[in-house]
């Protein structure tokens, strides 16, 4: 008895070694199972359409970053590619293994619940911010000029918007069984309507931050809304505050995520 | 039939046997049940049709109104919510667009679901044929459409109608019933058509969903960009949601003649997504897999 107390720590140490491991290796096997999907596939090809829609425009004769912004980014990046693929492998991490039913083979070993949703999340959080980075890069570079000056005014916040709407569709695809079409119908239908509301019911969406970030890092390209009545129906706050409300609630969710995940009962894999 | 069949209780079917065609219905019947047993079905059906309440309640103020101050209820037509055929019109788009997302969930349960698990090869070992198959499919989804557009837009109508003080208002405006069935047969074929062509390719859920809202959202920005880079107006025929509202425009009448793409163009436009749709689901619905 003595030799094993005295020999504990030295079991402890292993067995967190063990965990890491093997959270390493699902790190990897996420990461692979998620590139090797028809997510990636479809997601090339909207990315494509993207681009094609940018080079199109670019082809008018005044361009200018606001124009670029308003036209281009805002409605076809920040409104539907972003969140696009924070869906395609934010819902289909552990939604897809649950439709798959192979999410057993995971629960089974002996790697902590809190540990695989979170190796999970950061697969995915890797995944998403590459492919934001990525696609707005490549639509920035296809607008000539206008879209080099906005790179830099739309990265930091497509890379937060992108993880937190990653850290939302996770949590639901963790949460519910339908979780891509909760998330879908969070932000095709709920997103869209409260956004559009005066008022601070606005706030509860992942835009409105986004979209307050990037008015004020963009504020020296007129970025915003027009007049001051758009402006009081807005009602945004700082571009820094709505950073420090992007990561904390992209903590907050991957808190609640993991411990949700930990105590839900997957009934429907027997 | 020999007697030890029999004995374990199999027996042969006594009853008339009727057409396959019959299969139709039942497929849609299951399908529908399948589909309404899930929660978030209602939960969607129930955002879907809070634009509905709205609708219902303003007609309903309206009709008041009109008995009590005329001017006030002129003002309200303004709006184009009431009367007018464009108000339905319009009231159907919205719907059209919340039944897009119902079509992604309805999509990966009644096709996706049948690709991915057997229950297509299941359906087709029946004594039915694809065909039968493949349009009771279609008639689900197309059930699905005209729950949330055309059923409500036809109940805000008939409320209309009897709201007025007599039943004039069904016969001075029978085109806007006429209309509202007529857009409502658009949407629903063509979206089933192509919902169908994209589930029986791409059966997951995520996959489908992407592919089915990346086919509507950004094939409108392309068609718009690529107008503006040319300035040729019929790039906008590539924005299938636009051209379904401009049918629906057909089908209420109010369609411009002297504008381009003209109805003939769009219906063309319409008519070939939805050969190429059918076209891509007779290929793939198939009774044995084909392996290499």
């Amino acid at each position: 008895m003595s030799v094993v107390d005295s020999n504990l720590p030295a079991q402890q140490t292993f067995s967190v070694m063990r965990t890491v491991r093997a959270c390493v290796f699902l790190f990897r096997l996420t990461l692979w199972r998620q590139i090797a999907s028809r997510q990636t596939l479809v997601n090339f090809g909207l990315t494509t359409l993207c681009a094609l829609i940018v080079a199109a425009w670019s082809h008018r004769g005044h361009r200018t970053a606001m124009g670029f912004s308003d036209y281009m980014l805002l409605p076809t990046f920040i409104g539907f590619l972003m969140p696009i693929f924070a869906i395609s492998y934010g819902s289909s991490t552990i939604g897809g293994e649950r439709e798959d039913q192979s999410l057993i083979y995971l629960l089974v070993t002996p790697i902590p619940r809190a540990a695989i949703y979170l190796t999970k999340a950061i697969a995915v959080g890797v995944l998403v911010a590459l492919w934001s980075g990525g696609a707005l890069t490549l639509l920035c570079w296809l607008a000539g000029e206008p879209g080099q000056k906005l790179l830099l005014v739309y990265l930091p916040a497509s890379l937060l918007g992108g993880l937190m709407y990653a850290s939302v569709f996770l949590l639901l695809g963790a949460m519910f069984r339908h979780g891509t079409i909760l998330s879908l119908a969070y932000w095709f239908f709920l997103e869209v309507l409260l956004l559009q509301m005066p008022g601070t019911v606005k706030r509860i969406t992942v835009s409105y931050y986004i979209h307050c970030m990037l008015y004020d890092a963009g504020s020296s390209f007129k970025l915003g809304p027009r007049n001051d009545a758009d402006r009081e129906m807005f009602a945004g706050i700082s571009g820094d505050s709505a950073a420090i409300v992007l990561v904390f609630s992209i903590l907050g969710l991957m808190t609640l995520g993991s411990y949700a995940f930990s105590k839900r009962e997957y009934t429907e894999l027997g | 039939m020999p007697s030890t069949l029999e004995h374990a209780g199999y027996r042969p079917w006594t009853g008339q046997l009727r057409s396959p065609w019959w299969s139709v219905l039942a497929i849609v019947r299951v399908a529908l049940s399948l589909i309404m047993r899930r929660w978030l079905f209602w939960v969607l059906l129930g955002l879907g049709l809070l634009n509905f309440l709205y609708h219902f309640s303003f007609i309903y103020l309206k009709a008041t109104l009109v008995v009590q101050n005329r001017e006030f209820a002129r003002f309200l037509d303004g709006f184009k919510l009431t009367g007018t055929g464009d108000a339905y019109l319009t009231f159907m788009h919205v719907q059209a667009g919340i039944a897009a997302l119902l079509l992604a969930f309805a999509g990966s349960m009644l096709i996706g679901s049948d690709s991915q698990h057997g229950g297509m090869i299941f359906y087709l070992s029946r004594s039915m044929d694809r065909r039968h198959y493949i349009i009771g499919k279609l008639l689900s989804i197309a059930a699905v459409v005209s729950l949330i557009t055309t059923v409500p837009a036809l109940i805000l109508y008939i409320e209309y109608g009897v709201l007025s003080s007599s039943f004039d208002y069904f016969l001075q405006n029978w085109r806007i019933g006429v209309g509202i069935v007529g857009f409502g047969l658009v949407l629903a074929t063509v979206q089933s058509l192509l919902l169908f062509a994209v589930a029986v390719w791409v059966p997951r859920t995520v996959p489908l969903a992407m592919t089915w809202l990346g086919i509507f959202v950004l094939l409108t920005a392309l068609g718009r960009a690529l107008r503006e880079m040319a300035g040729e107006r019929r790039w906008l025929l590539l924005a299938l949601w636009e051209d379904m509202l401009r049918m629906g425009h057909w089908a209420f009448g109010s369609l411009p003649t002297d504008r381009t793409p003209t109805g003939t163009e769009t219906v063309l436009v319409l008519l070939g997504v939805c050969a190429v749709s059918l076209a891509l689901i007779v290929y793939r619905v198939r009774a044995v897999e084909v392996v290499r």
